[in-house]
């Protein structure tokens, strides 16, 4: 029976990675270019693809969670002025790199080189990372800032938790209707209908479509494994190989690889870690039957922002703790504070970055 | 919200625009380089429209955007493997 439901298990991890891979490649949908576009243009194209996957996560999650699902599928983290920073250091590195923890992966299914350094930099980062947690990071980061226990109000609330979501898409339907742009509705879902048809499979899809199908696979997620997430088992991945260099031992040795990234103390290959692989090849498959696949070599001017950008964004992930994905995502969705207060942290970030990149032509915001 | 409406492309229309146009090669660039050189482009340069070659597939949403309140339409062609060429024309 334990067999049946493990194979169940990883069969489900596999539909759901190709399905994420799939609806990021065909919706462009990128969480820099959702905040940076949005400050550089004010192009809302996939910001409200975003928050539409945030609401449904939302809803989705709390009617898994009413009906069963366990609150060990929650991650909370604890938070406090550490999250702010470590978001900033990400969304400085993601403006810069070109791409957030989930876009880099769906990139690299594209071919994309460039978006292989800012990974392969970002795991480095990790590395480094781990090698100052005892004597730096731990002692004088953590321990000072991160203070506050960690709190999700739907978690907390239980089986009511569905109201909120409820509550939250009753009240943007009202202001809509008040501000007499209920008519928005209709016209984004025609055109949403419209562009996934059969005749038309190269095309792009509408980013409200695919933040609706992100936040539907984010809650078959949340019931077959947890909270969705980008760089945790990412960081695992890096400790499975870098014990493969310096040996279990000295891995285990390590405070952070022990105690923080297998804090299960399970040193094997876990469901998520499969996920994110088939992710990079859902991608892949995307594209490659979009026209959209070439191997794209990298700039030589360019090579610094992958490296520099991959490096904030693994040191800003592990900072926080967590990416794009597990914070400005997951967490919202949970209305979890840490995911709120490392928002703000990447939001600001994404800002200043913005500005700095965009300093000859000016932003809109 | 301006919007501004995406129309097709056939690729003789293409090679006859390519005559006149203003063509820039981005290829290799990636998010947000296109943007930003489209954006300063498109208030430089005289001729009605610009072709922006490019094999970053978020530019093919992301550059029209960036430049919305200069053009009246805007085109995406497809190459098919991976390559396109974005056509702006300005108001």
């Amino acid at each position: 029976m334990i067999e049946y439901s493990g194979l169940l298990s990883l069969i489900l991890t596999i539909i759901i990675g190709i399905g994420f891979g799939v609806l990021l490649q065909k919706g462009r949908f990128c969480f820099t270019s959702a905040l940076r576009d949005y400050v550089a243009f004010k192009d809302t194209r996939v910001l409200y693809g975003l928050l539409i996957g945030i609401i449904t996560m939302m809803l989705g999650t709390s009617i898994a969670y009413s009906l069963g699902v366990s609150n060990s599928h929650f991650w909370i983290p604890n938070y406090g002025l550490s999250n702010i920073i470590g978001g900033f250091v990400f969304g400085i590195g993601m403006v810069y790199g070109g791409g957030c923890a989930s876009g880099t992966l769906y990139r690299a299914g594209e071919g994309y080189l460039h978006y292989w350094l800012l990974l392969i930099s970002a795991c480095a980062g990790y590395v480094i990372f781990a090698s100052l947690f005892s004597i730096f990071f731990f002692p004088y980061f953590f321990t000072p800032l991160q203070i506050f226990e960690g709190f999700s109000l739907i978690e907390s609330l239980g089986q009511t938790s569905v109201l909120v979501p409820i509550l939250i898409i009753l009240s943007c339907v009202l202001y809509l209707k008040k501000k007499q742009q209920l008519g928005l509705i209709t016209n984004i879902s025609k055109f949403n209908i419209s562009s996934i048809s059969i005749n038309n499979l190269q095309s792009a899809w509408d980013a409200k479509i695919v933040g609706f199908g992100m936040g539907i696979f984010a809650t078959l997620w949340f019931i077959v494994w947890g909270t969705l997430s980008v760089t945790g088992p990412q960081a695992r991945w890096v400790g499975l190989t870098y014990s493969n260099i310096i040996g279990m031992e000295a891995l285990q040795e390590n405070i952070y690889w022990n105690n923080v990234v297998f804090s299960g103390g399970n040193f094997s290959i876990s469901l998520d870690m499969i996920m994110l692989l088939f992710l990079i090849f859902g991608s892949f498959i995307s594209a490659y039957f979009s026209g959209d696949f070439k191997i794209r070599m990298i700039k030589k001017n360019r090579v610094q922002n992958a490296i520099i950008g991959g490096m904030l964004m693994g040191f800003g992930s592990r900072m926080a703790p967590g990416c794009n994905i597990s914070n400005t995502f997951s967490g919202l969705a949970f209305l979890s504070v840490s995911g709120f207060v490392t928002s703000l942290g990447l939001v600001l970030g994404v800002y200043i970055a913005t500005h700095w990149m965009f300093r000859k032509v000016g932003c809109a915001i | 919200m301006i919007m501004v409406t995406e129309i097709e492309i056939s690729n003789e229309e293409i090679k006859q625009l390519e005559k006149t146009a203003k063509i820039i090669n981005m290829d290799g660039e990636v998010c947000p380089y296109p943007q930003i050189v489209a954006r300063e482009q498109i208030q430089k340069i005289e001729n009605d429209v610009i072709i922006i070659e490019t094999d970053h597939v978020m530019a093919t949403k992301a550059v029209p955007q960036s430049v919305i309140e200069y053009i009246s339409k805007y085109s995406v062609w497809k190459s098919g493997s991976g390559q396109y060429k974005i056509v702006l024309w300005k108001k």
